[in-house]
């Protein structure tokens, strides 16, 4: 756990230094050219200029993502959820992955989208950990020969979560967020002592991040430097009676936008699975939102004249404009810096650093952009865009309380500022708990809490109402088969029998290598029972239940050629379990194994490699104890026995998940979903 | 009277914590001195002699005094527009100064003055007097306007450059104010035009201090900056004037035109992803294959509520399904 946390710290600093370096040179640069050529009328240069330094490096992490590792598009989070959940979703937790994530993410926020870097933070935790726990790396075909006890899909899931724990806690200096986080959105299974193992990697992770970025700060060991809080430290914090009314509007505004942006976002990922299919059509559209960002930017600083005198609050790169000397314009300083840096300046810039309208037509382009851009062939994350956004018309909602009560000590555009940005992230990503800590953790501050909580409270209540949260929207058209907390209600009606898959694809407890290789090459399944071949075959009744056999067992069989016929030269040795942990994850596919004419008819005793004891259920049982059993022991198949032991179906994942209820505008239906071959 | 009586005990507290720090110090310093305050007590000596101060501390306490209020006399009487640093620099130094001298003064006793005032009670006068003036001095961040001397001393004389910014100030100045004069006839619009070379001369000034100091440029320089800044634009209004920038809104125009024409392409010329829908087997299968067989003993399997809720229930298609959120893979 130490070195997951100093790993993911590590990465996240490097992500942080790049992005700020990179950014610096990119607004530095274009600074200058703004400057030079508002008196030359040649505006146009600087913003191709900005067009071409937002589609170069997008292009790139674009190019990177699509050709590379199209697992690695997103911000991560929806299937690190999954992975979690018990699914499994092939590549995730690579080592390429990780880096096309960390470079993609890099350049998506260099180039200046509408992304933030913490969703792939958390991602790179997890697949740091993944990593990790398993002693080695196919990739680059090395076993360092140690933890092979962990090389087995229960363990590595724990390690997993303690993994995107340490992701947020490095991307956000949250480490209660973190285990908070893994708790809530991640974890499916869960356990006392994992969570203080977590917690401890989250610590490390936070610990190493500040180590690292206080040194890159110039300040190093200064472990409480207060620029190391991600999003500052808010100076005043007193909140008035009053006001909670106020934040459970403001909860109930991000609950409304948060709904929208999801069901903005659905249609349009719906039409980009559909239509947008070709790789050089992925990459083109990432291209043209890039452009487009630019060209929002430059055209709001052109035709809004917010002008704001010089060094009152600290702005990097001011760029003039058409505002008069010793004044810079606002809406450039928010657009010449990276968003999480704009997050910053709408928390802290003092009242009246902005005009009303400047903020609100740059919360209407900034909504509707992060949007666009969540869900492109980048890697991105969805916390900092909106949080952004909803700085902004928190920030709206600050300069009206501030007419409304002049005066009053405890009116502060800030911490509206805050509030909306809570709401509106809680609004879209649906989390409370964790989202709470997070944001206490990032601006250090506990006053706050309760505040944020009903607000993240309310806002969740809103947008549930209208649909489900973006991670899980996209958990759903990736087709994943994900189990919720509980079995959809209005289920209790649904048998077994009816859930269940019939025929069953079973094998006799001796079988011979020619039907298992035919029966791995034709079917797709991956758990099949091994019986005693029933006496009088009639259809329904598939013999005596003996045990479950792996597909990947199977393989590995097949592989080391564990015949019985053969058994001479390999009996000597015995099956050892280390034949399964070495293949593992990658075990080869059927094609992959040769099996010739002559092996085909050797037979191979199934009995000592087969679970002798997995769960059954009878044919009788309900489905919600069905997903019960599922969801709390994390299973992949179950079998389904009649009364005399005999397997009459399988059930599996896929066919828990095809019931699905859908919430809408206050009606629950249940839905049977239809399965797609992919 | 009533007040004084609580703070009685306070003073002999007080007292007596310092009188071995003293009686110490003497013994170190001086065999021969008297034993201060506190001490032995002379013949004809009354209370008032004992507590308070010597001649010589009460003069030097007075020039404290005396110090700090004339910086403060002029810090105020300059506040607008500010000259703290470039017209009070000679009080500054003198306070300053003089609290050295104070700090190192013995009387006649043998005692340092600052015995006296130091650390005994919790107002602190003098130091927090001259607290003040430090605070005032270290917030104009006045130190950068002057010269130090190689020991940490600084100087009444103002830096070069600070210099060289105070004459470019003069002359643009005396340009607008040229210019001003012209405003009756009507000629100030090319004020700008005019003034442009010195004022854009005493902008780079200011901005080559900027780059010296960064944040600890000095507020009268600072301040004049922003007074002449804001007398360019707002008296002469000297802004730079909107250009027409033509080519910057063609470029806005295709960039805003290139998604519409990406998605319609892309609408148009992609080949929609048909679904595959996997065929998947139930147990209604088989009964409905094995009943037409003939088979019809299905009480183990709730044969009728089972068949009846497949009607009621569509069972998985084989279309493809055109519904996107509708599929699981």
């Amino acid at each position: 756990m130490i070195f997951i946390g100093i790993i993911t710290a590590l990465i996240a600093c490097c992500i942080d230094i790049a992005i700020e370096e990179g950014s610096s040179a990119k607004f530095a640069f274009l600074k200058e050219q703004v400057d030079k050529c508002v008196a030359e009328e040649c505006l146009v240069y600087p913003f191709l200029y900005w067009v071409l330094l937002n589609v170069v490096p997008v292009v790139i992490g674009s190019a990177l993502v699509v050709y590379i590792e199209p697992v690695a598009a997103g911000s991560g989070i929806p299937q690190v959820k999954c992975y979690l959940n018990g699914v499994k979703v092939p590549r995730i937790v690579r080592i390429k992955t990780l880096i096309v994530k960390a470079v993609g993410v890099t350049c998506s926020v260099i180039g200046g989208l509408a992304v933030g870097k913490e969703g792939p933070m958390i991602h790179s935790g997890a697949v740091v950990a993944a990593g990790i726990s398993q002693g080695k790396s196919t990739t680059f075909r090395r076993d360092f020969n140690i933890f092979k006890y962990f090389r087995e899909d229960h363990e590595k899931r724990d390690f997993v979560s303690g993994g995107a724990a340490a992701g947020v806690a490095a991307a956000f200096g949250a480490p209660v967020g973190g285990v908070l986080f893994s708790l809530e959105e991640g974890a499916s299974f869960w356990n006392q002592s994992l969570t203080w193992r977590i917690f401890f990697g989250s610590m490390i992770s936070t610990f190493t991040l500040n180590v690292v970025l206080s040194t890159y700060h110039g300040r190093p060991g200064e472990l409480t430097f207060a620029g190391l809080l991600n999003f500052g430290k808010f100076d005043n914090t007193s909140y008035d009676f009053r006001e909670l009314p106020v934040f459970i509007v403001m909860g109930c505004l991000g609950g409304l936008s948060g709904a929208l942006f999801n069901y903005l976002n659905f249609k349009l990922t719906v039409f980009r699975i559909r239509y947008i299919t070709k790789k050089y059509v992925k990459v083109l559209e990432t291209v043209v939102v890039a452009a487009c960002t630019a060209t929002v930017g430059m055209g709001m600083i052109l035709y809004l004249n917010d002008c704001k005198p010089l060094g009152e609050d600290p702005t990097k790169y001011p760029i003039q404009m058409y505002c008069a000397d010793g004044q810079y314009s606002a809406v450039g300083s928010i657009w010449f810096q990276t968003p999480e840096a704009s997050v910053r300046s709408l928390f802290h810039d003092p009242p009246g650093s902005h005009k009303l309208t400047s903020i609100l037509i740059f919360f209407t382009f900034y909504f509707f952009l992060s949007c666009w851009t969540y869900g492109l062939s980048v890697s991105s994350g969805l916390f900092i865009p909106s949080l952004l956004t909803g700085a902004a018309w928190g920030r709206v909602v600050g300069m009206g309380m501030e007419e409304l009560f002049p005066g009053q000590t405890w009116v502060d555009p800030g911490k509206y500022a805050l509030i909306g940005a809570a709401a509106q992230l809680g609004g879209v990503v649906r989390m409370t708990i964790s989202l709470t800590v997070i944001l206490i953790e990032a601006t250090g501050n506990l006053t706050l809490g309760l505040p944020l909580m009903v607000t993240l409270l309310t806002a969740k209540w809103v947008g549930d109402y209208f649909n489900e949260g973006i991670y899980d929207t996209h958990i759903q058209l990736m087709g994943v088969p994900i189990l919720g907390w509980e079995p959809p209600p209005l289920s209790h009606n649904i048998y077994a029998t009816e859930v269940m898959s019939c025929p069953v694809v079973t094998f006799n407890s001796v079988e011979t290598v020619g039907k298992i290789a035919d029966v791995l090459t034709n079917e797709t399944y991956n758990g099949f029972p091994v019986v005693d071949p029933p006496l009088c075959p009639d259809g329904r009744n598939f013999g005596t239940f003996r045990g479950l056999i792996l597909r990947s067992q199977l393989i590995v069989v097949l592989q080391h050629k564990l015949y019985n016929e053969t058994a001479e030269s390999w009996s000597h040795k015995g099956f050892t379990i280390k034949y399964f942990r070495d293949a593992y994850p990658r075990y080869p596919t059927i094609q992959q194994v040769h099996v010739s004419d002559e092996e085909r008819h050797f037979t191979v005793d199934l009995r000592p490699i087969m679970n002798p004891a997995p769960y059954t259920c009878l044919h009788n049982a309900s489905l919600p104890r069905l997903f019960r059993l599922f969801r709390g022991l994390g299973l992949r198949h179950l079998v389904i026995v009649n009364d005399n032991n005999e397997v009459v179906g399988m059930v599996t994942r896929k066919d828990l998940a095809r019931y699905r209820v859908e919430k809408h505008m206050g009606r629950m239906r249940l839905e049977e979903l239809t399965i797609l071959d992919r | 009277m009533k007040l004084l009586i609580p703070h009685v005990p306070v003073w002999c507290i007080v007292m007596i914590w310092a009188i071995p720090a003293h009686s110490k110090l003497e013994d170190d310093n001086n065999a021969s001195a008297k034993p201060s305050f506190l001490g032995d007590v002379a013949i004809g000596e009354t209370i008032d002699d004992i507590i308070s101060p010597s001649d010589v501390c009460k003069e030097i306490v007075a020039l404290i005094g005396s110090a700090i209020s004339n910086f403060t006399l002029c810090s105020v009487t300059n506040a607008r527009p500010i000259h703290l640093c470039e017209w009070c620099v000679e009080n500054y130094i003198k306070v300053v100064e003089v609290h050295r001298d104070f700090l190192a003064k013995v009387d006649e006793a043998g005692n340092p003055c600052k015995e006296y005032f130091l650390n005994l009670d919790r107002v602190e006068i003098v130091s927090d007097a001259y607290k003040y003036v430090e605070d005032l001095w270290a917030k104009g961040k006045c130190n950068s306007c002057f010269r130090t001397l190689p020991n940490g001393t600084l100087t009444n004389n103002a830096t070069e450059e600070v210099r060289q910014f105070v004459t470019d100030y003069e002359r643009t100045k005396g340009c607008f104010d040229d210019w001003l004069n012209a405003n009756i006839t009507g000629l100030n619009l090319t004020a700008c035009d005019a003034c442009k070379p010195l004022y854009d001369q005493m902008n780079n000034k200011y901005m080559e201090i900027g780059e010296l100091y960064g944040e600890n440029v000095c507020v009268d320089v600072v301040d004049t900056m922003n007074i002449t800044r804001e007398l360019w634009s707002e008296l002469f209004q000297c802004v730079p004037e909107r250009k027409v920038e033509f080519w910057l809104h063609i470029g806005f125009g295709i960039i805003a035109i290139i998604p519409l024409i990406f998605y319609f392409f892309a609408y148009v010329l992609s080949t929609k992803q048909e679904a595959r829908v996997l065929q998947q087997h139930r147990l209604a299968e088989v009964f409905a294959n094995t009943s037409a067989s003939g088979m019809s003993d299905l009480s183990g399997y709730h044969s009728s509520r089972l068949q009846e809720s497949t009607r009621s229930r569509s069972m998985p298609t084989t279309e493809p399904s055109d519904n996107c959120d509708n599929r699981v893979t």
